[in-house]
């Protein structure tokens, strides 16, 4: 106990030291606990057994038996001398075997030793040599018979049952769930199934003992959902990782893609289209990107890929399970399809038992992730003046300007009856807007609430969900009273789903899963100044408006007293249009979606009728999808703002003269899919070593989207798998499908698949370790196909049309005005083939560590792509020449996962799991033209990973990098794009040919593909408390920010971010100051602002992802309306991001730093279980 | 057993609807996809593919990327006022001396309504297209044997058109696509024709097209509207022998004398079906009224009136008729520009942005009334790159440094605004108390005057406000003399190929080739047509031909003649340092009582970056050299890049 006393009293230090934030405080102070609490339980262990024992006038051995249930202690004796039967009673509060043996034994002839967990009885004084060999024997064996059936009273076949501590006497369940077992009398049995909660019964002899199996929600990872079907774990020898519900759960982002970020190996999710309600949306790969043409994997939603259904849309709480399949065993069955890896999402069903009734309330508040500081109008002047001085031309703003801006009331008289006024005019003439404020909230409410009801009888099970949601948005819109519409962003959606199970007869269960979904959002109309209805680009030119926009601009709306109407809009000066105006007074925008997905499915039991272990399940499901779009289209009259700070005065001049009245206008769009499927499935142990299982499947999808042509996709597929005594695995699979992108003949394509696994630790000669849990080596090959090139469909044919429209007239008709090229086709054409192998090995020890290991290569060869080797002047534009297979990519990764999972204390829970995951790519051919050989780099793709960045080496060694005087640039390589000046970063002329150009360019950093991802969950339960921290991040990831008008300093007349408040100035340079930006410039553009290694920027981010504090209400206060359970808890997503960008104001994590920002959240919720 | 029966028919039912017909369900369904051979089976098919050769003509005047005036501003003609707020477009990029193979931002552009991106790949495109229009047409099928021939002839015409814009801003041979090449090809035997070559060729289509009897002058109908007129094929040939007699192109051959025959030819044949240069003032109440403020009072107002004539021309629209009133424009771009008032002109009128801002040494180029350049032409600045000290004319006794507006070419009044000039139309600004010339008055219909001198609030230069202007003037040319916010109306369809430019070609050539009367002639059609004295008579040699340069930079102010001619006229191994390096502002200081001084200054602190010998043509796009490079082992890439 010094030690934790020590811990803990230096803990508080190291916290204030670090800056550590409090939550990571507290997890901190708890895993010290922890560490302390688990070396305290170790001193104390072997002393309590139970909590209190008092147990009158029983038998020894029912006493016997009591301790041996709940310890680990075994009894040994010789039944003849220690006569079991006789009858004792023992009150023993402290627990402590000591001291209940001493009871026991008091005044008896029986004495006792306790060696390791064996509980030795000897007859006192007399000495029992041999006793630990005769007891067993001398225990009277007795034969126990029984039936394992589940909840729903199916037989489970293969169930292990085991004399306790005795793991070499057991026996399998057969196919009818029945075993029979040898043992002594008095012992207790062990029954095991994988997915199932242990349990552990006393062996009673001339009996038949009915066990049923609890189905074990946490053991569902044991478990794992494979394609078309489910696999114990144990037995599968793909790459396959999931993650359950409870985590994604964790998550308040309404977005699935998001709350699975960095919860799955191999998995790599990021959200990079920012945080606007409703587009934040992620962007997913699996182990990295192949192909120079979609990327994107297969998303499956109980078997069937969906067209319109986005994932994104489903409720977690309907939601059972989520699986990446990754590798060729995994994914061959997907053919043509599954090159890209596969995600499978399984929907939720009741199970039998009471009806379980939960709702949850959840309110969440959210503002955005990050924010530049602020920048005040005095300031600014100051920096453009900086800028202008940089460039050498004269500042624009005078010191006396400056000094109204900071002073505005200066001069004047407050005795004056105007002074008032004159105040209001002096402010709005020399303001200090702070934009980000006034255009966007602080924080927006979001709520969600949610109901689900499950249960089922032996013959019919159900589970029912509602959920509600509301997604507010950050826009500060004026009210609808003022406006007489709703011009706010907000997302409202209702999910709900049903799926039962009904079995009509005991071979054949009937399915129906109804799923919907009904969205409906709303957003400024956006349609007025040119921004056609995209509200993309609203956000993003209120956003960069917010950040740019100069301090001093007046507005956005006119005060009273100001000459024109009140509330009348500014146009913002150096702006091509008002983005607060289209915010607010350009209408509004409304659309609802009705999303219905039907499944239905029959399994049927041919067990009986044909053969054991056979059985047939056909399914068939639609899915439609409308929307309904209604908005109102207006503009208003709005004025130019024009300061006169010679005479302290202003006025408006008009911008837009002819406003129009709002106009409402609808459109529609409606679209469907059909699936139908129809699979042979097989699983059967031979002579109890030989388990034979086989799936055969074909299927047809269907569907119409809007006016495309409509999509057709058929396919076969197939797997046949052998497990040789739970030890050795062998698996083929196979996918035989066809595509409509290629010629007849080409069209069809078998993908087969292969891989083996060998359990080492069910080898009989590795059982004596008993530490080790599992061992399992793993490997698999296969072929998988991507028939996917962006959105060109039947690639094999010529895409030449004539429609109407003409460029001039007289040539032509209203109907064929012009001939329309698309891409040509080529009959050779076919899929692209991604080979894929996975070295992988499981790991299981001392019953609380598991490592999963995974080493993959793919070699993508014959993608399809454009020939870049056909010049431009042949005629046929390069985007329609014919595609042809001729590309070639490489991939390899390592992943592994980690998990801890371990009773610290019979109160203390804790479970840490970790995942990592690397991608290295690498393009083999791109059929690209050779530079010439005074390029430094003579390819830019070839060789290199796909989407490398490439740029100018800033030359840091000498002066940091920038030049530091006229001379420095005169006696430096020349720049040839455009001229430098004292400031600009000094670039390598690395092919020495004594100029800076485009052939100096090398490649910088990575790519916009992460090469790495990982996620760290840490949590625990104390009593009734839980936690729960989530980190996840991104590593080998950069982007090119060059270019982008929220980092550079000088578009629209310019703004100064906090890292360009301290540029290279050569007093601060000869001040030996920070400098963290180039000079400076007013100018269109300077010679630092070009792709180099400072506007290359690593993206590598570590988040702090989520945080969860929850506490459930103790049972006792719970004696109400039928309440089973309720937990509060509080929580935090996105709170904090660690990363190495040279901006603070912008988040990593997304693409576009002038989109709108990713949003952080702080939420709290309530469960209640009926 | 029953359930047999549901399996069997289970199983029949799977089998027949997953695996039969499984290649025909994949079959792509009816979508209206055709083939080629399809397309010149059918009359009208045939014409619309003809239609779609017509698709990436560029467009010109101001949709350059982003709304911008291109190659005026890009040469000592204007300077382009969105410098600073636009700095990924092209004229930014241009003045930083941004561009590269890989993105040359003259022709790595984005259409502004009109089609075309990048002028390599899609000239290219047409011309294939042409190619093959050219031959599959002789089998096609036609219903009328006049409409084959006139299509056979306008894809002639337009596979030259897009050649001669090629050669105008690649400045290189090419190589010479008789007949379509196909995509299984190889492409290693591929040459390039010498630029002469690549003229000739040109020539050649030019003649198929003059040779052919139902390819119509000109365009009569609007139901024809933008169709290629027969007259264009001269307007082409006479450009096109003018540049490849010229220093840039020419090399050690002179083409001179053929240069001068085949503009004269051009001129010729022009005139005799009537073309002829616009001289008759058709809405003489806009452009002679009170409203229409060519000059100042007590200019002579014959001159004021040509002024107007001039302007009217740049203004109007040409119908598409037998009788044009204006004969002199021979093709126009068939792009709208839309309401560019809001994106050009004196940027307080709408509010927006004032564009294209001419420089003063546009300005300077006009002459004074008495017909005598203001600068001395052979060196017109002492310090000829900076073009601070000008190097006055000293023949010319009119030009006042002091009053500098006064007594010019009446083309200065109908192209440019300057200090002091006035304007009527719509303005949306109200005066402030320092708009001492025009306060109080607020935004409306009134008359106000344009006042450029550093300070004035509204109109005063500047080196930041994009509405404000860079050089101390605003364009003018293009827009009606009254059009506005108010009166919104498109500025009419840029004038690609004019008469103005057939004489001015010849006469440069015919000066070269030693017809120095002829040229005088040529050059006073020109100048007689605004009233300007005829050139003396006698003048040869250089000095002729310093007055023929500087008429068409004149005469062709802000229409894009001037970027390529500065071009041409340099050697293979010059640069554009004279001219583009250094472009000047005239800083007017308002004094207390009124009068004005003043002063040149430079636009910029830095030198433009586009004046070196790279920038005399476009880079080909990097990765088509380097494509090249590796398919046919030698380089097309153009020097410096």
């Amino acid at each position: 106990m010094k030690n934790i006393q020590k811990l803990c009293a230096f803990s508080p230090k190291i916290a204030i030291k670090l800056r550590i934030p409090l939550s990571l405080k507290i997890n901190i102070l708890l895993l010290f606990l922890a560490i302390g609490l688990q070396v305290s339980a170790d001193n104390v262990k072997g002393q309590t057994v139970l909590k209190a024992i008092s147990m009158k006038n029983v038998t020894l051995e029912q006493v016997f038996n009591k301790i041996e249930d709940s310890s680990n202690y075994v009894f040994m004796y010789n039944n003849k001398t220690i006569q079991s039967n006789r009858i004792v009673s023992v009150d023993c509060k402290s627990g402590r075997i000591n001291d209940i043996l001493e009871q026991l034994f008091q005044g008896s002839n029986i004495s006792y030793s306790i060696n390791g967990n064996q509980i030795i009885l000897a007859l006192r004084n007399k000495i029992e040599s041999n006793a630990v060999a005769q007891v067993t024997q001398q225990r009277q064996n007795i034969l126990v018979t029984g039936k394992i059936v589940d909840t729903k009273g199916d037989p489970i076949i293969g169930a292990t049952v085991a004399q306790k501590n005795v793991t070499s006497n057991g026996a399998i369940s057969d196919i009818n769930g029945n075993f029979q077992l040898k043992v002594p009398r008095g012992a207790m049995l062990v029954i095991s199934y994988v997915g199932y909660v242990t349990q552990t019964v006393a062996a009673v002899p001339n009996k038949q003992l009915a066990i049923v199996l609890v189905e074990d929600t946490k053991m569902l990872e044991d478990v794992v959902v494979v394609a078309y079907g489910t696999q114990k774990k144990v037995s599968v020898t793909g790459a396959i990782s999931s993650v359950s519900v409870s985590d994604i759960k964790k998550s308040s982002a309404v977005n699935l893609s998001t709350a699975l970020q960095g919860r799955i190996t191999g998995l790599t999710s990021w959200q990079n289209g920012g945080g606007q309600p409703g587009r934040d949306t992620s962007t997913m790969y699996i182990r990295g990107i192949a192909t120079f043409n979609s990327g994107s994997p297969l998303i499956l939603i109980d078997g069937v890929a969906f067209q319109k259904f986005d994932m994104n849309r489903l409720d977690p709480n309907e939601i059972e399970n989520v699986s990446v399949l990754k590798d060729a065993s995994a994914t061959a069955v997907f053919g043509v399809r599954g090159a890209n890896g596969v995600i499978i999402i399984t929907t939720r069903h009741g199970k039998s038992g009471k009806p379980e009734l939960s709702v949850s309330v959840d309110q969440s508040f959210t503002s955005f992730s990050r924010r530049d500081s602020r920048l005040h109008s005095w300031d600014f002047m100051k920096y453009r003046n900086e800028a202008l001085a940089n460039d050498g031309s004269d500042p624009e703003f005078s010191d006396e300007e400056i000094e109204k801006f900071k002073n505005p009331l200066h001069g004047l008289d407050k005795t004056d009856e105007n002074y008032a006024q004159e105040v209001a005019y002096r402010n709005y003439l020399y303001c200090d807007h702070y934009w980000v404020k006034e255009f966007f909230k602080d924080s927006t409410p979001q709520t969600k609430v949610n109901v689900n009801f499950s249960g089922g009888s032996d013959r019919f099970d159900y589970f029912i969900n509602a959920n509600y949601i509301h997604q507010g948005g950050n826009l500060k819109t004026e009210s609808k009273d003022d406006l007489g519409y709703d011009s706010s962003s907000w997302m409202n959606r209702w999910n709900f789903r049903s799926n039962m199970g009904y079995k009509v007869t005991n071979s054949l269960k009937a399915t129906l899963n109804i799923g919907t979904y009904f969205q409906t959002w709303n957003q400024p109309g956006a349609t007025s100044e040119g921004y056609g209805g995209d509200t993309a680009w609203m956000m993003r030119d209120l956003f960069y408006q917010a950040e740019i926009m100069r301090p001093f601009q007046a507005g956005p709306t006119v005060f009273p007293g100001m000459g024109i109407a009140t509330g009348t809009m500014v146009f913002p000066d150096h702006m091509d249009r008002s983005a607060f105006l289209v915010m607010n007074r350009s209408g509004f925008w409304r659309s609802t979606t009705v999303n219905l997905t039907a499944q239905f499915a029959l399994d049927w039991d041919l067990g009986k009728l044909v053969t054991p272990g056979l059985s047939l399940r056909g399914m068939v499901s639609y899915d439609e999808y409308g929307t309904l779009a209604k908005g109102g289209n207006k503009s208003e009259e709005d004025y130019y703002f024009r300061p006169d700070y010679n005479s302290d005065s202003f006025e408006f001049a008009l911008h837009t003269a002819s406003p129009s009245a709002l106009s409402l206008w609808t459109s529609t769009g409606s679209n469907y899919s059909i699936n139908a499927q129809a699979s042979l499935n097989y699983h059967r142990t031979f002579g109890k070593v030989h388990d034979v299982s086989a799936m055969l499947l074909g299927q047809r999808d269907f569907w119409e989207s809007g006016s495309a042509i409509p999509y057709n996709v058929i396919g076969l597929s197939g797997r046949a798998a052998y497990i040789y005594d739970s030890r050795y695995l062998a698996e083929f699979d196979f996918g035989y499908n066809g595509s409509e992108q290629f010629n007849p003949d080409k069209r069809f394509g078998f993908f087969p698949a292969g891989s083996v696994g060998w359990i080492v630790s069910n080898e009989s000669f590795m059982k004596q370790y008993k530490w080790l849990d599992n061992l399992k080596l793993r490997y698999s090959w296969g072929k998988v196909g991507n028939d996917k090139m962006g959105g060109n469909r039947f690639i094999y044919l010529d895409n030449v049309s004539v429609s109407g429209g003409m460029y001039v007239s007289g040539l032509g008709t209203d109907a064929y005005g012009h001939v329309n090229q698309g891409l040509l086709g080529n009959h050779k054409v076919t899929w692209e083939t991604a080979t894929k192998q996975n070295y992988g090995f499981d790991l299981g020890l001392f019953k609380m560590f598991t490592f999963a290991f995974n080493y993959y290569t793919e070699k993508r060869s014959d993608i399809l792509m454009s020939r870049s080797m056909v010049p431009a002047f042949q005629g046929v534009s390069l985007g329609n020449i014919p595609l042809v297979n001729i590309g070639r990519m490489k991939n390899s990764g390592v992943e592994l996962e980690l998990s801890f999972d371990k009773d610290i204390t019979k109160d203390f829970h804790l479970h840490i799991n970790g995942n990592v995951g690397t991608n290295k790519n690498k393009v083999l051919f791109a059929d690209e033209p050779m530079r010439t050989d005074d390029y430094v780099c003579r390819y830019t793709t070839t060789g290199y990973r796909y989407g490398q960045q490439f740029g100018y080496k800033i030359d840091y060694a000498s002066n940091d990098g920038y030049f530091i005087s006229q001379e420095d640039i005169d006696n430096s390589p020349t720049i040839t794009f455009g001229k430098a000046r004292v400031g600009d970063f000094k670039y390598k002329d690395l092919n020495g040919d004594g100029v800076i150009d485009a052939k100096d360019q090398v490649p910088i950093k990575w790519s916009g593909i992460p090469g790495l991802s990982y996620g760290l969950n840490i949590a625990g339960s104390y009593k009734g408390f839980d936690f729960a921290v989530f980190f996840t991040g991104l590593g080998r990831i950069s982007s090119d920010y060059n270019g982008f008008q929220n980092v550079l300093e000088n578009i629209m007349a310019g703004y100064y971010y906090k890292y360009q408040r301290t540029a290279f100035t050569l007093d601060r340079w000869q001040k030996h100051q920070k400098i963290t930006y180039p000079a400076l410039t007013a100018m269109g553009s300077s010679t630092s602002q070009v792709s180099n290694d400072f506007f290359i920027q690593n993206r590598s981010f570590t988040r702090l992802k989520n945080v969860e504090l929850g506490y459930t209400l103790p049972k006792r206060l719970l004696n109400f309306a039928g309440v089973k359970s309720c937990r509060l808890y509080v929580s935090g997503q996105n709170l904090y991001v660690w990363d190495h960008l040279h901006t603070t104001h912008i988040d990593p994590e997304q693409a576009d730093p002038i989109g709108y920002p990713i949003t952080k959240m702080v939420n709290f919720g309530v469960n209640v279980n009926f | 057993m029953k359930y047999i029966k549901y399996l069997y028919l289970l199983l029949a039912v799977t089998a027949t609807g997953l695996l039969s017909s499984c290649n025909s369900i994949l079959d792509q369904a009816p979508d209206g996809k055709i083939s080629y051979d399809d397309i010149f089976k059918d009359n009208d098919k045939v014409a619309a593919y003809l239609n779609t050769c017509y698709r990436n003509m560029p467009g010109k005047g101001h949709l350059y990327f982003f709304f911008e005036r291109g190659p005026a501003c890009w040469s000592d003609e204007a300077w382009d006022g969105d410098d600073n707020d636009v700095n990924w477009a092209g004229s930014a990029l241009m003045y930083a001396g941004k561009a590269s193979a890989s993105a040359d931002p003259r022709w790595s552009v984005t259409g502004q309504g009109a089609n075309c991106e990048n002028y390599w790949d899609y000239y290219w495109q047409c011309i294939h297209d042409c190619a093959y229009f050219l031959q599959q047409l002789p089998t096609a099928t036609v219903t009328s044997e006049s409409d084959r021939s006139r299509w056979a002839a306008e894809a002639h015409l337009l596979r030259a058109y897009y050649y001669e814009e090629l050669l105008r801003w690649f400045g290189r041979g090419l190589p010479l696509v008789e007949t379509p090449y196909t995509l299984d090809q190889s492409y290693a035997e591929v040459k390039c024709a010498s630029y002469y070559e690549t003229v000739q060729f040109i020539v050649k289509d030019c003649d198929a097209a003059l040779a052919c009897a139902d390819l119509p002058w000109r365009i009569t109908s609007d139901g024809e509207s933008g169709r290629l007129p027969k007259s264009l094929a001269w307007a082409i040939k006479s450009r096109m022998l003018l540049y490849a007699a010229s220093p840039l192109y020419t090399g050690s051959d002179d083409h001179w004398q053929e240069a001068y025959t085949m503009t004269k030819d051009a001129m010729n044949a022009l005139s005799a079906q009537g073309y002829e240069l616009y001289t008759t003032m058709k809405n003489t109440s806009m452009y002679a009224g009170k409203d229409s403020h060519f000059a100042y009072d007590g200019y002579d107002d014959n001159l004021k009136l040509k002024a107007g004539i001039y302007a009217e021309y740049f203004c109007t629209d040409l119908a598409n008729s037998a009788t044009p009133v204006d004969k002199e424009t021979i093709f126009a771009s068939r792009f709208g520009m839309g309401n560019s008032i809001v994106i050009e002109g004196v940027g307080c009128q709408y509010g927006y942005k004032c564009g294209s801002c001419p420089s003063q040494e546009l300005v300077d180029s006009y002459e004074t009334i008495d017909g005598n350049p203001v600068l001395n032409l052979s060196t017109p600045y002492n310090d000829e790159e900076t073009h601070m000290e000008p190097n006055y004319n000293t023949e010319n006794t009119m030009y006042d440094p002091t009053n500098p507006y006064k007594n010019r070419d009446p083309r200065f009044y109908a192209t440019v605004y300057y200090n002091g000039s006035q304007r009527t139309s719509w303005w949306s600004c109200n005066e402030l108390p320092s708009c001492y010339e025009n306060y109080p008055a607020s935004a409306g219909w009134r008359t106000r005057k344009i006042m450029t001198y550093v300070g004035e609030p509204l109109s005063g230069v500047s080196s930041t406000s994009r509405t404000l202007t860079r050089t101390g003037y605003y364009i003018r040319k293009f827009y009606d003399p009254n059009v506005g916010p108010s009166n919104y109306h498109g500025e009419p369809n840029f004038k690609e190929f004019r008469y103005a430019e057939i004489l001015l070609n010849f006469a440069e050539a015919a000066a070269h080739a030693g017809h120095a009367d002829e040229a005088i002639a040529a050059v006073n059609k020109i100048r007689s047509r605004v009233g300007m004295p005829n050139l003396p008579a006698g003048l040869t040699g250089d000095a002729l031909l310093q007055r023929i340069y500087n008429e068409r930079r004149v005469e062709f102010a802000l229409e894009e003649q001037r970027y390529f001619d500065v071009r041409r006229w340099s050697s293979p191994t010059g640069d554009l340092a004279k001219t583009d390096k250094w472009v000047t502002a005239m800083h007017i200081t308002r004094n207390s009582d009124g009068s004005f001084t003043y002063n040149r200054a430079q636009v910029s602190g830095a030198a433009r970056g586009c004046y070196t010998n790279k920038y005399l043509k476009c880079a080909i796009p990097l990765d088509e050299s380097n494509r090249i490079l590796s398919i046919t082992g030698t380089s097309w890439q153009n020097p410096g890049w």
